[in-house]
């Protein structure tokens, strides 16, 4: 149940990303809502499935849009771990927390983009770089990232709801 | 759960081993997409195509609402650019026939245009901000392989890197790990062209390696070169904007204007041929 839920929202957002978040893009920058996604994941389930959330939602990107299959993979798993630490520390109606972490992972994440490709094909110039893509694509995003947390917590609530149902079942 | 927990650092590094051990497997090995990935391609694909659909009605009528008014105008100066145009053809026509005549006369007729074309259109494109690749709606049961070259209103485009049964993904000459082997028509110069983030916001590329005593000037036509192991040679990639030496001084670097705008790319043509020359080799021996 859950991994069939999720599994259509990666592929839904993916499909999302790759057609009509890319014809709103502001300068060539468009928002990555997947990391996003991940992050709220993460925040609402904790470091272990949030590392492991963002591993399979990485994979599917690779497979759909990369040629090298296990970048994004690799980027997902350290974004979902790092996103689900405070976990046992804040209340999920907390909204100030996924905004935080929205951002800081995101320039984390998109940094270690930077790394595993630009970097090691000899594009050195980093500060280009983060202010032209990463420093935008962050503030894009992060307007999303309430929205975008507000959603997969009710998403993840029904999913428990119906979980606990299930295990009150049998 | 307990035991997840126990052993978090494993898991952790488990994950991060096995990410390297597919990213190093997908760069030596992964020639095809594999099942998973094609089954995912048919999954999403459909959906992708709806969407870009939609996307693509709903800028065709805010754009006719926003252009009406400059319509007429424009009107104006379209018939006048038009009968210039006629004129211009005209004398084209005479310059081709005396051309085909040149070439049959030197057996020089290996042109792109002789190939086959097919005929794709775009259904999505990559959700990041660092690579420019597309997928198209046509792949291997449409007769498509990797390494075929893809054109668009008469300029490069990129090539396919991917096929998959129905869906290939196809990159761009201005994404940043693209290298295209080109010439200048005027001066027969070799260079090569790269795709430059710094530039592709402006939709130009550069040329790397030219010469320094390579006599180009801005507005040289700029087209495949024979080198190229993937394009044939005589594919028009664009026109140079400027020229300089570049930090070192042991060469020139140009920047140039490609024909196809990739802005607004939507319907893209595939040269249904492998120009592999390592193929050709193989099949001659």
């Amino acid at each position: 149940m859950r991994v069939t839920v999720f599994f259509v929202l990666i592929i839904i957002n993916l499909t999302l990303q790759s057609t009509i978040l890319r014809s709103v893009s502001v300068f060539g920058i468009s928002p990555d809502t997947q990391i996003l996604i991940i992050v709220s994941y993460a925040i609402l389930r904790g470091d272990m499935e949030g590392a492991v959330f963002g591993f399979f939602a990485g994979l599917i990107r690779d497979m759909m849009f990369c040629t090298v299959i296990g970048e994004y993979a690799l980027l997902g798993l350290l974004t979902g771990f790092l996103a689900g630490k405070p976990f046992r520390n804040f209340f999920r109606e907390n909204d100030f927390l996924p905004l935080f972490l929205a951002g800081v992972l995101m320039i984390m994440h998109e940094c270690g983009y930077y790394f595993l490709t630009y970097l090691l094909q000899g594009e050195t110039d980093f500060f280009y770089y983060f202010h032209r893509i990463i420093l935008p694509e962050t503030a894009y995003s992060v307007i999303l990232a309430i929205p975008v947390y507000r959603l997969i917590h009710f998403i993840n609530g029904k999913v428990e709801e119906r979980e606990k149902r299930m295990r009150k079942l049998f | 759960m307990d035991f997840f927990s126990e052993h978090k650092k494993m898991f952790i590094i488990v994950g991060v081993l096995l990410c390297a051990a597919l990213m190093a497997y997908s760069v030596y090995y992964r020639k095809q997409p594999t099942l998973l990935e094609n089954a995912l391609a048919y999954a999403a694909n459909p959906a992708q195509k709806f969407l870009g659909g939609i996307t693509g009605y709903a800028g065709d009528k805010i754009n006719f609402y926003r252009d009406m008014g400059a319509a007429a105008e424009e009107n104006k100066e379209l018939r006048a650019e038009l009968d210039k145009l006629r004129r211009e053809n005209e004398r084209l026509k005479q310059a081709e026939a005396e051309n085909i005549r040149l070439n049959t006369l030197f057996e020089t007729s290996r042109k792109y245009s002789d190939y086959p074309l097919v005929a794709v259109t775009i259904i999505a494109k990559d959700p990041g901000n660092w690579y420019d690749n597309f997928t198209v709606d046509k792949g291997s049961r449409d007769g498509l392989a990797g390494n075929m070259p893809v054109i668009a209103s008469g300029g490069l485009v990129g090539r396919v890197i991917e096929c998959g049964g129905g869906y290939s993904k196809v990159r761009s000459i201005i994404d940043d790990s693209m290298a295209v082997s080109a010439k200048s028509v005027r001066t027969d110069d070799l260079g090569i062209v790269k795709g430059d983030m710094k530039l592709r916001g402006d939709g130009l590329c550069r040329m790397d390696r030219i010469d320094v005593h390579a006599d180009i000037i801005a507005g040289d036509e700029i087209v495949t070169s024979n080198l190229g192991n993937i394009y044939p040679e005589g594919i028009k990639i664009g026109d140079v904007e400027t020229i300089d030496v570049s930090a070192d001084g042991l060469t020139k670097t140009a920047t140039i204007r490609p024909v196809v705008d990739f802005g607004r790319l939507e319907t893209l043509l595939v040269v249904k041929q492998n120009f592999s020359k390592e193929e050709l080799y193989k099949d001659a021996e």
